[in-house]
């Protein structure tokens, strides 16, 4: 069950089990519309994707820890190693979130659709693409539409911090910068989401 | 008297007897069968003869080749009868010539060979004259040796002769007698007696014997009595003449020859016409001085006379013109020898002047049209009576008529119609009551410059100089005028030159400057990026550590490395303000109020007692264009340095603002009475962390970045520092957008 976190397709017995409800009510919501999925190709088995899992449970007001731990996920990207390695430790003892991290533009792409994390932080110097395409790829995909994404960077030019923030940063952190401070901003920006 | 003479006459017999070829040749001459190859043979033996005969074909210079001269062809050259004249007295004359006597011997012989030589061509020409052609030769013969008898005297007794001559001469007696005094018998006799022991022909001895006889008082038995009156006559005017010793030196020489019908007054003259041309060559060959040879002289003489006077008109006449050449040069001469080559135009101006109106001694002044297109005029006048000249300044819109330049002006003086009695008065000269000259001076196809004088035309004709000359002149004036102008040029090109350099070498320095800060700038920029992550990495970690410890003491550890990460991010972050800072956004700021802020925050910051900022603005409403928060960061930092360079105790600071430099810019100055910087240090004190400071050194940036700053709002940044006198920094920034 400890797969349950990172699994993306359940089958309906996997839901029945989940949301505490008979098979039946299961197969019965999925035939009615009412729960999203699909049809195995070639066969009568039924699917159901995680997303529309989570829609469906929220919907129902069905509680999520099961599926859900609770703790908000979050991915930094930096190409420093002892930068990512701190931030890390910092957010993981603080005991609210989950951390993923990812060095390059490339990964970070590739990490943001496997893990789907709610905060993004964001070094803006990245050694193969810059922070603000990244974050405009990031925009422009409407499932990721609720994630944060918040800069850090040494660069204090306001006018590159005005270019970020229209390419679709929604904060700018300065290095070197007070951890704590950098905590509550995390977690401010998640509450909202 | 009878024993004298018969000694004479014995005396005589010793005589030589005359050279066979001369018998041959009289014989050959006077005979009527003779022709001329005879004499040619008979001269053909003779050698002397033969070089005789060329040599006077030579002599008369006839153009004819004489090397391959034979006696025929001389003979035919010459004419026959020249020939045999010549030989023949050649001959004579040497059977008479004494060399060993002494002087009046020779001198008597020369003079009587000179009588016998004259007589033998008038006899010759009187014969042909009165028609009687074939007799000319014989009338030569006779007349050349119808005086013998005198000759043979002169050979035998030359002393006693010479005696006689001198007492005919002296006494004025006549010589046939003076002989029959000295000797018993005159030279007639003699001459007869020899001419018969020479066997001569008988005609030459009858001509010999009876020369001196009239032609009426002849005797009947002569045979050929037209030769005796011919020779006499030709005795007669030979004598008359006087040529040679003739024996009648009395006043009877210039009575007229007794009038012998045979030849009329006209023959006569005309054969003493023709007698120099036949005699002169004649006596040339025996170096007689003639007088025929006279009045050759003399009119070669008179030809060359009249040659040498049309010569020395010529050579007056260039004689005068290189005169007013030489002045003309002279003049020149003087007017350069006083330039010293550095002259301004003005002073070219008076030297020209003077020059002419010295000469002239008038008054007269030269006009220079100057430089901007003619619309200006140099004026320099000069009085004579006055040791200096005036110079003035004269605008052409002041005056009238300025004389301009006419196409195909010549040179020299022409009466100045055109110029203006204002510009005279003007020039301080007295009312010109004589006439005006003009003298053009133009270079090329330009007028530069007009000399006007007043004076009469009569002063100006004396001058003496052609048009010419005063062209020249006139152009001499222009060329130093010009080159005068030209060095005025060229030097002031050369000071802007000089002041362009100075100005470049500025320009120069200024763009090293910048550009040297721009390249800190960018080095820093980088620099501090890079630093910055190490920088939060150490800061994230001490902070983490600092959330799990409760030990005082590691914690104070813990924060002061936090705090010194907070430091080294400041120092990050001014490096990388100073090498990118914030675009300037300029507005209107008011100085007063500024000034006055940074007084008082300054003041406090750098806690500061008593009154050490002090503030003046001329002008209160006073603005600069400018981004107020660089204004601001540059005045900190300068007020800072004055303050903390310059010491906490000894330094006044006064901010004024001047009026403004222009509408365009403003200025604030920052003053102190510091210390003041030493040259070295001025030349840094604009250099990025560059700080000289002896204790608490800054990061040295400052100065560097408000220069930077004035430079990004279109302003300006400067010090100047003087060691122990202390230091100046002058900020302009923009008054207006």
């Amino acid at each position: 069950m400890a797969d349950l976190r990172t699994k993306q397709v359940f089958t309906t017995g996997e839901v029945a089990q989940i949301c505490n409800v008979s098979q039946q009510t299961v197969i019965r919501c999925f035939d009615s519309g009412r729960l999203q999925g699909f049809r195995v190709p070639g066969s009568r088995f039924r699917r159901i994707p995680r997303d529309a899992l989570l829609a469906f449970m929220k919907s129902n007001q069905i509680p999520l820890d099961q599926l859900d731990s609770g703790r908000k996920r979050v991915l930094v990207v930096d190409d420093d190693e002892a930068i990512v390695e701190m931030f890390k430790e910092l957010l993981e003892r603080d005991g609210r979130f989950e951390v993923r991290t990812a060095s390059t533009g490339y990964d970070a792409g590739i990490t943001t659709e496997q893990f789907r994390p709610d905060v993004i932080l964001l070094d803006y110097k990245l050694p193969d693409v810059n922070g603000n395409v990244v974050c405009r790829t990031i925009r422009a995909n409407p499932n990721y539409e609720h994630m944060r994404i918040i800069v850090i960077s040494g660069v204090a030019d306001p006018e590159e911090i005005r270019d970020l923030l229209a390419a679709g940063a929604d904060e700018f952190i300065k290095k070197p910068f007070d951890i704590n401070e950098v905590i509550d901003r995390v977690a401010e920006m998640v509450k909202v989401a | 008297m009878r024993e004298r003479s018969e000694l004479v006459l014995s005396q005589l017999d010793q005589l030589p007897t005359l050279p066979a070829v001369v018998t041959r040749l009289i014989a050959a001459t006077t005979s009527a069968t003779s022709d001329a190859s005879e004499v040619v043979s008979i001269i053909e033996t003779d050698a002397s003869l033969t070089a005789l005969v060329l040599r006077m074909v030579r002599r008369a210079d006839l153009g004819v080749r004489t090397d391959a001269m034979t006696v025929s062809r001389a003979v035919s050259v010459l004419g026959f009868s020249a020939v045999r004249n010549l030989v023949l007295s050649v001959r004579v004359f040497e059977c008479f010539h004494t060399p060993q006597g002494s002087a009046i011997d020779v001198a008597a012989c020369r003079a009587l060979w000179l009588h016998a030589l004259g007589v033998a061509c008038v006899s010759e020409l009187l014969a042909k004259a009165a028609g009687q052609r074939d007799r000319a030769g014989d009338a030569f013969v006779a007349g050349l040796l119808h005086d013998i008898g005198k000759l043979a005297f002169c050979a035998v007794l030359p002393k006693a002769y010479a005696r006689v001559m001198e007492d005919t001469r002296r006494d004025g007696l006549c010589v046939c007698d003076a002989e029959r005094d000295a000797f018993g018998l005159d030279h007639t006799v003699a001459g007869k007696g020899l001419a018969t022991r020479w066997d001569l022909p008988q005609p030459m001895i009858d001509c010999i014997w009876l020369h001196h006889q009239t032609w009426d008082s002849l005797p009947s038995g002569v045979a050929d009595p037209f030769l005796v009156r011919v020779v006499h006559v030709a005795d007669e005017l030979i004598r008359a003449r006087g040529l040679g010793f003739s024996g009648y030196e009395s006043a009877d020489a210039t009575s007229r020859p007794d009038s012998d019908p045979l030849f009329s007054e006209d023959m006569i003259r005309k054969v003493m016409g023709d007698f120099p041309d036949r005699f002169e060559p004649l006596a040339a060959m025996f170096d007689l001085a003639g007088e025929g040879e006279e009045s050759l002289s003399t009119q070669a003489l008179l030809e060359a006379n009249r040659e040498l006077s049309r010569a020395n008109a010529q050579l007056v006449e260039r004689g005068r013109g290189l005169e007013s050449r030489v002045r003309v040069l002279e003049t020149l001469h003087r007017f350069h020898s006083s330039l010293r080559g550095d002259e301004r135009v003005s002073d070219v101006c008076v030297m020209c002047v003077n020059c002419v109106c010295g000469a002239l001694e008038s008054d007269g002044m030269l006009l220079y049209l100057g430089d901007r297109g003619g619309r200006a005029v140099h004026a320099a006048a000069v009085r004579p009576k006055r040791a200096e000249a005036d110079r003035l300044y004269v605008e052409a819109g002041e005056l009238g008529d300025v004389p301009s330049a006419r196409a195909g002006d010549a040179g020299g003086f022409r009466r100045a119609t055109n110029v203006d009695d204002r510009i005279w008065a003007r020039c301080g000269m007295a009312q010109a009551t004589r006439p005006k000259w003009r003298l053009d001076i133009p270079c090329g196809a330009n007028m530069v410059a007009a000399l006007v004088v007043a004076t009469d035309e009569y002063a100006i004709a004396s001058l003496g100089f052609s048009g010419q000359d005063l062209a020249g002149l006139a152009s001499a004036f222009a060329a130093s005028i010009m080159s005068a102008r030209r060095r005025v040029e060229s030097e002031r090109v050369a000071e802007e030159v000089i002041d362009l350099n100075r100005r470049l070498r500025g320009a120069q320095d200024e763009l090293l400057r910048m550009q040297s800060v721009s390249m800190v700038a960018a080095m820093a920029a980088g620099a501090a990026h890079e630093l910055n992550n190490p920088l939060s990495v150490i800061s994230g970690r001490a902070q983490m550590e600092l959330a799990g410890i409760d030990d005082e003491e590691r914690r104070e550890g813990l924060e002061t490395i936090v705090d010194q990460t907070k430091r080294a991010t400041g120092i990050v972050n001014d490096l990388m303000a100073f090498a990118k800072p914030n675009p300037p956004e300029p507005v209107s700021v008011p100085l007063l109020d500024l000034l006055e802020k940074r007084r008082q925050h300054c003041q406090a910051a750098l806690d500061l007692d008593g009154e050490r900022i002090t503030v003046s603005v001329a002008d209160p409403e006073a603005t600069v264009f400018a981004d107020p928060i660089h204004v601001r960061d540059i005045l900190d930092a300068v007020i800072r340095n004055a303050i903390e360079a310059g010491g906490a105790d000894s330094v006044h600071v006064q901010i004024n603002s001047l009026s403004r430099q222009s509408d365009e810019t403003v200025r604030i100055v920052v003053e102190d009475d510091g210390p003041g910087m030493s040259r070295s240090v001025l030349a840094r004190a604009l250099d990025p962390f560059f700080s000289h400071r002896p204790a608490g050194r800054g990061r040295g940036l400052g100065l560097s970045r408000a220069y930077r700053l004035a430079e990004i709002n279109h302003g300006r940044l400067r010090i100047d520092s003087v060691l122990d006198h202390g230091t100046k920094v002058t900020i302009e920034l923009p008054a207006r957008p």
